[in-house]
């Protein structure tokens, strides 16, 4: 398969090859494999798809490959092999939030908001607007021009969607976003997702956390070793498991204990 | 401006309040005054001399070195991004943005990696117009021609160190240098001295920028996490008396803006480093100290050179290592109160740790001494081999002392 360099293109040249059923996806990944080094693929043959306002879970055990595949989606490391399609900027774009924050330590956040908004060429009436109603939404307009140094973790973590929200993409792609996030956060985190997906944004979460991954999960997948285990929703799992009723836990661990 | 050219330009700003803030923390008034100033005059005044002459202590044999030199100049460094995490996160969506980005830091490492070869070829001028009677146009074009080798070395050195091990980067950098080397005397050296003519120093630059662009292709970045962390740890490696900027120091300004307090740039500097500064800055300008110290070190000369018996040049050597040591304490005793008061808040690990390398940089050097036993003396093996038991005694003197002043400066913290 002709390996895909992360260009953004969208879905110009490569939108024939998609059935009907898909030809509204987000995002659609193909036989993937990548890694840091050709003869040791971190992920192999991975197949993904998401739909307009679905949350899909990537879950796995610790070193399965979870980042390494949002990486790779992210064209961050080298793909070999495979076929990756995310949404073109005029659809919406897509974006990215690490686990680790990343912030620049010389810019305070109303200019981290500003980049963000330069970066994806909005207007800057619009961005104004729009960067005034998060501060306020987000409880952060007393920080608005401080900088990221004194932040705690779960700002830090605001000011990351908050860019990201800003530009408001049709895909997010969020990396163990519940990681050193106390229950009041996890909580705003989760309605935030909710309000996402009924704008009809789509959410790649990569995670350990697995009863928030049952709760908030349209789909899931399980992944091993960089492979993919298992797919599909909570009860196709449980099916799959041959385990009704049981717990995302229970069937986890007996999916890949298999 | 564009997004990347303002990223680029508030970075840079960053950098240089952090760089001008390391600068005014070596470079008072006085080291300026002392110092800096006039090495200045003396390195002008000495180049101003080479291109009337030749010094005496040159050689034609030395002629070879700067070929050597210029090559290993070439060879060595890798070239930075400047990028920054942050920037995989929001920027790397938006390729061209990123791409403007990153080239805007890959000109400025260029630029900062070519000095040491830049003032290279500036000192070596004078030698190759007398020696090769090298007239200025030439050198410069020469000097034009290696820079633009260098921007190429330094691309090539990028890409490969991503993809090569270790060893293999380090195999590679030595065939570098030997290929450098031998252009230097087949390319460079032959249209110095007239014998060829321009055009095979421009078609060793065509082949060059061919590699370059057939390097770029073939080994592209396969990891820009990793790209990103090797720049943390070039900063880390050039920073290494400091800890990171874990410790942003935020201050509020008249407009109500928050910014990145003026006193230590948000870096937390690592304070036992920081204290010896310090001290020796503080005794360095303590005259009398120069005077007591300088007449050990007067008298251990005299004494070394005279025909006296091994054994009692030792005895003495260690005598004046106690007495030395003996005398840093008494300074140290003196000036506790005035030293203490500037310190605090302060770490009584970080203090002890300092005053033992003030105590090392006053005890080892006059150690080194005993070396002019050596030249003339049919025993010279003996004072070889007690050198390093000097070294030792010196050593251990210091750490008793030091651990002997320190308590001087320990108080309860509460």
């Amino acid at each position: 398969m002709k390996p895909l360099h992360r260009e953004n293109k969208g879905y110009t040249a490569t939108n024939a090859k998609l059935t009907s059923d898909s030809s509204n996806c987000l995002l659609k990944v193909v036989g993937l494999e990548a890694g840091y080094s050709k003869n040791k693929p971190v992920i192999s043959d991975l197949s993904l798809q998401i739909m307009p306002g679905e949350v899909i879970g990537i879950i796995g055990p610790n070193g399965a490959g979870k980042s390494t595949t949002l990486k790779a989606i992210l064209g961050l490391i080298e793909q070999f092999r495979g076929e990756v399609i995310l949404p073109p900027r005029p659809s919406g774009g897509y974006a990215y939030i690490p686990e680790l924050p990343a912030l620049y330590a010389e810019l305070t956040l109303w200019e981290h908001l500003e980049v963000t908004s330069m970066a994806y060429g909005m207007d800057h009436a619009e961005f104004e607007q729009r960067a005034d109603w998060l501060l306020r939404h987000f409880d952060m307009d007393q920080a608005k021009y401080s900088l990221p140094g004194g932040f705690s973790k779960g700002m830090r973590q605001k000011v990351m969607i908050m860019c990201a929200y800003l530009v408001q993409p049709a895909l997010y792609l969020v990396d163990e976003p519940f990681n050193g996030l106390d229950p009041f956060a996890i909580n705003e985190l989760l309605e935030w997702f909710e309000n996402e997906k009924a704008r009809g944004a789509g959410l790649l979460l990569s995670t350990h956390v697995l009863d928030i991954a049952e709760r908030v999960c349209d789909r899931l997948i399980l992944i091993k070793n960089g492979r993919q285990v298992a797919e599909g929703s909570l009860q196709q799992l449980q099916q799959q498991a041959g385990m009704k009723n049981a717990d995302l836990f229970t069937v986890f661990t007996h999916l890949l204990r298999r | 401006m564009g997004i990347s050219a303002w990223l680029f330009k508030r970075r840079l700003q960053g950098r240089w309040r952090v760089g001008k803030e390391l600068l005014m923390l070596t470079l008072d008034f006085w080291v300026a005054l002392y110092i800096v100033v006039p090495a200045l005059i003396l390195i002008g005044c000495t180049y101003s001399e080479w291109l009337q002459a030749l010094p005496n202590w040159y050689r034609t044999d030395f002629h070879g070195m700067w070929a050597a030199l210029i090559a290993l100049l070439v060879t060595r460094g890798i070239l930075r991004t400047y990028l920054d995490r942050s920037d995989l996160v929001l920027i790397y969506p938006y390729r061209q943005q990123f791409r403007k980005l990153m080239a805007y830091g890959q000109i400025l490492s260029t630029f900062l990696k070519s000095v040491p070869l830049l003032l290279a070829l500036f000192f070596a001028y004078p030698f190759f117009y007398h020696v090769q009677s090298v007239n200025i146009h030439a050198w410069l074009l020469i000097a034009f021609g290696i820079l633009i080798f260098k921007a190429i070395v330094l691309q090539i050195n990028w890409h490969l160190v991503q993809h090569l091990g270790r060893w293999f980067f380090r195999l590679y950098s030595v065939g570098m240098f030997v290929v450098l080397l031998w252009g230097w005397y087949r390319i460079i050296e032959p249209y110095m001295l007239g014998n060829s003519t321009i055009i095979s120093l421009v078609f060793a630059l065509v082949i060059a920028i061919a590699l370059t662009a057939l390097i770029n292709c073939k080994f592209k970045v396969c990891d820009w996490d990793a790209v990103v962390a090797e720049e943390e740890n070039q900063d880390i490696d050039k920073m290494r008396l400091f800890l990171g900027n874990a410790a942003q120091v935020e201050k509020q300004g008249r407009s109500k803006q928050i910014h990145i307090g003026k006193g230590r740039m948000g870096i937390a500097f690592r304070p036992s480093r920081v204290f010896t500064y310090f001290f020796v800055k503080y005794f360095i300008r303590k005259k009398q100290l120069w005077q007591d110290f300088g007449q050990f070190y007067a008298l251990a000369v005299v004494v070394l050179l005279q025909n006296v018996p091994f054994g009692a040049k030792s005895v003495f050597m260690i005598a004046v290592l106690l007495g030395m040591g003996g005398m840093l304490q008494l300074y140290w005793k003196e000036h506790s109160q005035d030293l203490f008061l500037r310190m605090l808040p302060m770490q009584w690990n970080d203090i002890q740790q300092s005053i033992k390398i003030s105590f090392y940089i006053i005890l080892w050097p006059f150690c080194l001494l005993f070396l002019l036993v050596l030249p003339g003396n049919t025993v010279w093996w003996q004072g070889l081999a007690f050198l390093p038991g000097l070294f030792l005694i010196a050593g251990l003197i210091s750490n008793y002392l030091s651990l002997k002043v320190s308590v001087l400066f320990n108080y309860h913290e509460e």
